[in-house]
């Protein structure tokens, strides 16, 4: 894995410009490093990331620097994000009495993976005026995202075949549906979200929820493949196929 | 009587797992230095402390590129 592109004269060059840190788990009992792959929000061996300074993490996506191009892209993401963060800096520092403004830095450093926030914290800050909204709906999904994952999770674990995963899931992600949280359509979990909840809805008989779940579905899978033109045939077929599911259950008159 | 022989029977399983843990720690260990034998991790100068990379992003102004891995698994 570590070949190829990490012998390159490329990333010699382009290590140069930052500074490199390595860090390898080994779970070894008194390794003093281990803890700061989960703390940048690490999910998978190898992750690269931005960060800055003080360790807040900078760049949203995770990947191996494969080549030059994708590295020096998220180069630039991490800029852009580290100047958001600088500016929040500078807000808080220069108006230390004013709540929205220390809400707001607060709030960009959990997302950045750089301290940490109770759920009641959160639910505070977002109520109040002069905190940017796309930060509460950024931390918003990180959450939901987080609740994703554990259900994941927690199916992973107890499911003894593909078929209990896929029902544990889909059972835990219909709950999450019902409870009115939504993903943007461009996250990378949308599809799953709505099609799980779809899935399991249509299981279960639940026609209004399985048709509000599949709007959603469609948008997701109709930006997937406005994004993937060589797989727009496959997702489309696989809509229509949902789309015929929904209406069939909803036309035959299910609760 | 009985109760001491449990005991004792205890103790052998918990030393026998100690030494398994050792084992494993030792395997860990050997896994970790193979790792950090790798020609990626001689080519180019790592900082593998991260308070020590975050001094050096905040002397020299620059980002901190950090790269994830692991030794215990291939």
């Amino acid at each position: 894995m570590e070949g190829g592109a990490l012998l390159s004269d490329w990333w010699v060059e382009f290590s140069k410009d930052v500074v490199p840190y390595l860090n390898v788990t080994t779970r070894l009992e008194d390794s003093s490093d281990t803890h700061v792959f989960g703390q940048i929000g690490g999910t998978g061996f190898p992750t690269t990331v931005f960060m800055d300074h003080t360790g807040a993490v900078l760049t949203d996506s995770w990947m191996y620097p494969g080549e030059l191009k994708t590295l020096e892209e998220a180069k630039a993401e991490a800029l852009e994000n580290l100047a958001e963060l600088d500016e929040l800096r500078a807000q808080a520092a220069k108006n230390p009495d004013d709540k929205a403004a220390q809400g707001a830095l607060k709030l960009a450093l959990a997302l950045r993976h750089s301290g940490s926030l109770t759920r009641e914290e959160f639910e505070a800050i977002a109520k109040l005026n002069g905190v940017p909204r796309s930060l509460v709906e950024r931390y918003r999904t990180q959450l939901l995202v987080e609740e994703l994952e554990a259900a994941q999770k927690v199916a992973g674990e107890s499911a003894t075949s593909r078929e209990e995963f896929t029902a544990a899931v889909g059972e835990a992600f219909y709950a999450i549906f019902k409870s009115g949280k939504r993903l943007p359509i461009d996250h990378e979990m949308a599809t799953g979200l709505y099609g799980y909840a779809m899935d399991h809805a249509l299981e279960i008989g639940d026609g209004a929820t399985a048709e509000a779940a599949f709007l959603e579905f469609e948008k997701a899978m109709n930006l997937a493949a406005e994004e993937n033109p060589d797989a727009k045939e496959r997702i489309d077929a696989q809509v229509d196929e949902k789309r015929q599911a929904v209406k069939s259950m909803v036309s035959g008159g299910a609760k | 009587m009985k109760r001491m022989l449990s005991a004792a029977l205890g103790l052998a399983i918990l030393t026998g797992a100690s030494l398994a843990q050792g084992s494993d720690q030792a395997d860990l260990q050997a896994k970790y230095e193979a790792k950090l034998e790798k020609e990626f991790v001689s080519k180019i100068a790592w900082t593998q402390d991260l308070s020590e990379a975050q001094k050096k992003a905040k002397e020299s102004g620059k980002l901190i590129l950090g790269y994830f891995t692991r030794s215990y698994a291939p």
